[in-house]
């Protein structure tokens, strides 16, 4: 079954369609990527999967349930505006969230001790929010989202303005929900985190699903197609020299990567590059990163660096 | 979907207890009745309890009758000595000594004395025209009214029985004329009943109004700003993935009304017991406890209804808003409906079944404060009643309603702030 399936779902704001009808089925388990530019459509997607929003048109089913049948318990959200009521005790803090989640009053302190102990701010339960530093603060936000175990998890930008150290604590405690079956939608731009994290992912541009699927399967396709190049006085480099060959060039000053077209052999961009006198120190084909592919498909084919 | 009143209880438990917690509730509990305990007590028992001597003023008789008569006249008081007034009354008399001048004194000289402070002030008495008295007082401090008000008294007894002696009258007749009027106002109510009027009867309507202005202000203010305040900390979005605007809505409002009942009910239940302890004999003051049960019923209701009224409008411009000074003109108008039934009180109190006066109380947005004004001031009908608070509560239906609306969308607007003809479409269409 489908952690979350979208049938036709659409919401406009004014003139803007913000989401157009849209198909896309979340599988359950693991981290699914929810990717794209800003202002895609991704936060008013997420909007309307918290309930936050009502869709204009199509359906949204949790689990197999319809959207409006689901209860709040099931559903954690890590919204990328960070936000806590700032004179709240963080203990009362919580509670009161675990409470809007359907724990009950004794259950929602226990998490609530539980989950600060587990992210070592046991001692902090007694102060006001804004008496706690940034990183802290973060770590309490984490915890509003996972503390009732919910069964579906939207995080976005969970790792913004963290240190290595929260970074890999927030790791473990994202494991740690994998464990236990939770399913994470991981919005976030930062594609190094999806290659090591997400199985499969969905492309939003412009209101559309524009790919998804499998993340190996995806830089497979992409990956066999693509030279990374690294050289000096390239100076007269343009997307236009390589446009018989690729389908995609990224030319900065030092570096270049090119998508091929499906005809085309990796030889020749070698070729040309010699041709125009440019001094190559470094020639691969590459495996697309998800990067790559994130500005390539969002740019529709000729992105220029320069 | 449902309302989850879970949910609900848990906004109204948390808007609840974060306020009564805090120590500025305490405070303003604790030292707002003693405040007004002071304003209203300090002018009565400051005029009973003696500053400092008696004023001692000298009495320069040029007419030859009047100074004898004036150290004599020694009015009887006005008031039970056992009332506040009364001994008031004693007090102010008992702050002042005559005396008449030595023999043949100077009155220049006097004059140089009252100016160094060697006497506190000097009573002149001469012949005015046709046979008036004419009283002169010098002084270096003419500022003190109840001084002013015993000279008076006395100069007055003075002068109408030496009136009476030149006529040649029977003392015992003269008597008889100089006793004065009293007029003493008693109040009718319905079927025929009187009761003795006092200055309570129109004191209790203005102050219970007064209440009703005041909780809606500082309580639906809180409101406002406590949905501003969820706005710009951006917690709302996360409040919002659990919580439906209304239930976020209603559970705030509960809340800040319930502290609001819980402060009003600790100063009312600290005037009671004031008034039974009966300090200063205040009883003597009214006839019966000041506010009768359906004034209180009606507080209550109007406090509740108007309440709800307003703040779902508090509620709907802080969602609108990004910023304090945003509100600002939003809510002018809004208070508007609250400061008109009182810059219109004393007309209101004057005419309380005036056409207009009775469609401020009928109409919901004046209808909290001209109603309870017009209860104190007359017996208003009970179908007025009843069609105010009917209309009251349809009214705060529809308002809440709308307010819900323009909420719902208003409170994840960031940015521009939304026009009126915006808003009205979020109404109609949300």
């Amino acid at each position: 079954m489908h952690a979350l399936s979208y049938r036709g779902v659409a919401k406009s704001f004014g003139q803007v369609k913000a989401v157009k009808p849209l198909e896309l089925d979340i599988p359950g388990g693991g981290i699914f990527g929810l990717l794209g530019p800003n202002g895609a459509g991704k936060s008013t997607l997420i909007r309307m999967t918290m309930g936050i929003y009502l869709p204009d048109a199509g359906d949204i089913t949790v689990l197999g349930m319809p959207r409006t049948q689901v209860a709040s318990a099931m559903l954690g959200y890590l919204p990328e505006e960070r936000g806590l009521y700032a004179k709240m005790k963080v203990g009362e803090l919580l509670r009161f969230f675990g409470c809007l989640r359907g724990l009950h009053a004794a259950e929602a302190s226990r998490r609530a001790a539980e989950g600060l102990r587990r992210v070592g701010l046991e001692k902090w339960e007694q102060n006001k929010v804004d008496e706690l530093s940034k990183g802290m603060q973060q770590k309490v936000q984490l915890l509003v989202a996972l503390q009732h175990r919910p069964k579906i998890a939207i995080l976005d930008e969970p790792f913004s303005g963290l240190d290595p150290v929260n970074a890999e604590l927030f790791m473990e405690l994202l494991e740690e929900i994998l464990q236990e079956g939770t399913t994470v939608v991981l919005s976030t731009h930062q594609m190094e985190q999806v290659e090591k994290l997400c199985h499969s992912i969905a492309l939003i541009n412009q209101g559309e699903v524009v790919l998804q699927g499998d993340v190996a399967k995806i830089r497979r396709d992409y990956g066999a197609r693509a030279v990374k190049v690294e050289f000096s006085d390239g100076a007269s480099l343009t997307t236009e020299t390589f446009a018989d060959i690729a389908e995609q060039s990224l030319i900065h000053p030092n570096e270049a990567r090119f998508f091929l077209r499906p005809a085309a052999h990796a030889g020749k961009v070698l070729k040309r590059l010699l041709d125009m006198g440019v001094k190559v120190s470094r020639f691969e084909e590459a495996q697309a990163s998800m990067h790559d592919i994130f500005v390539k498909v969002v740019t529709g084919g000729n992105a220029h660096a320069n | 979907m449902r309302t989850d009143w879970g949910n609900v209880y848990a906004v109204i438990r948390r808007e609840f207890l974060e306020r009564v917690r805090k120590k500025s509730f305490l405070i303003t509990t604790l030292i707002t009745p003693v405040i007004f305990g002071a304003l209203m007590v300090l002018p009565g028992v400051l005029a009973v309890v003696q500053t400092g001597r008696p004023t001692e003023v000298l009495v320069v008789d040029k007419t030859g009758w009047a100074g004898p008569a004036v150290l004599a006249a020694a009015p009887a008081p006005r008031h039970a000595a056992a009332t506040l007034d009364g001994k008031a009354e004693r007090s102010a008399m008992g702050a002042l000594t005559l005396k008449p001048a030595p023999a043949g004194a100077d009155l220049e000289a006097i004059k140089r004395d009252i100016g160094d402070g060697k006497v506190d002030g000097a009573l002149l008495l001469e012949r005015g025209d046709q046979d008036q008295l004419k009283a002169t007082y010098l002084a270096q401090n003419i500022s003190n009214p109840q001084l002013f008000q015993t000279l008076d008294s006395r100069l007055n007894a003075a002068q109408v029985g030496h009136r009476l002696e030149t006529l040649g009258l029977d003392p015992t007749i003269a008597e008889k004329l100089k006793a004065r009027v009293n007029l003493e106002p008693v109040k009718v109510e319905k079927g025929g009943r009187t009761r003795k009027g006092s200055i309570m009867d129109f004191i209790v309507p203005i102050a219970l109004a007064l209440v009703i202005y005041m909780m809606i202000i500082m309580y639906g203010v809180a409101i406002m700003n406590g949905v501003l305040e969820e706005k710009s900390t951006k917690v709302v979005e996360v409040i919002l993935s659990a919580v439906r605007p209304f239930e976020l809505m209603l559970g705030k409002i509960v809340g800040i009304a319930s502290v609001g009942l819980l402060q009003y009910s600790i100063w009312f239940g600290v005037g009671t017991a004031l008034y039974l302890m009966n300090p200063l004999n205040f009883q003597s003051h009214m006839d019966g406890p000041p506010v009768k049960p359906l004034q209180l019923a009606l507080l209550v209701a109007y406090f509740l209804l108007g309440f709800v009224f307003y703040s779902s409008l508090y509620a709907a411009i802080g969602a609108c808003c990004t910023t304090q000074q945003e509100t600002q003109q939003w809510q002018t108008p809004v208070t508007f409906g609250l400061v008109i039934p009182f810059v219109l009180m004393m007309p209101t109190l004057m005419s309380p079944n005036a056409g207009w006066v009775v469609f401020l109380s009928l109409f919901p947005v004046t209808s909290p404060i001209t109603m309870l004004l017009r209860t104190g001031a007359v017996e208003v009908p009970l179908w007025q009643l009843g069609a105010s608070l009917g209309l009251l509560a349809l009214g705060t239906l529809a308002v809440a309603w709308a307010a819900a609306k323009v909420y719902r969308v208003g409170i994840l607007m960031t940015g521009k702030r939304p026009s009126i003809p915006e808003v009205l479409r979020w109404v109609r269409q949300a």
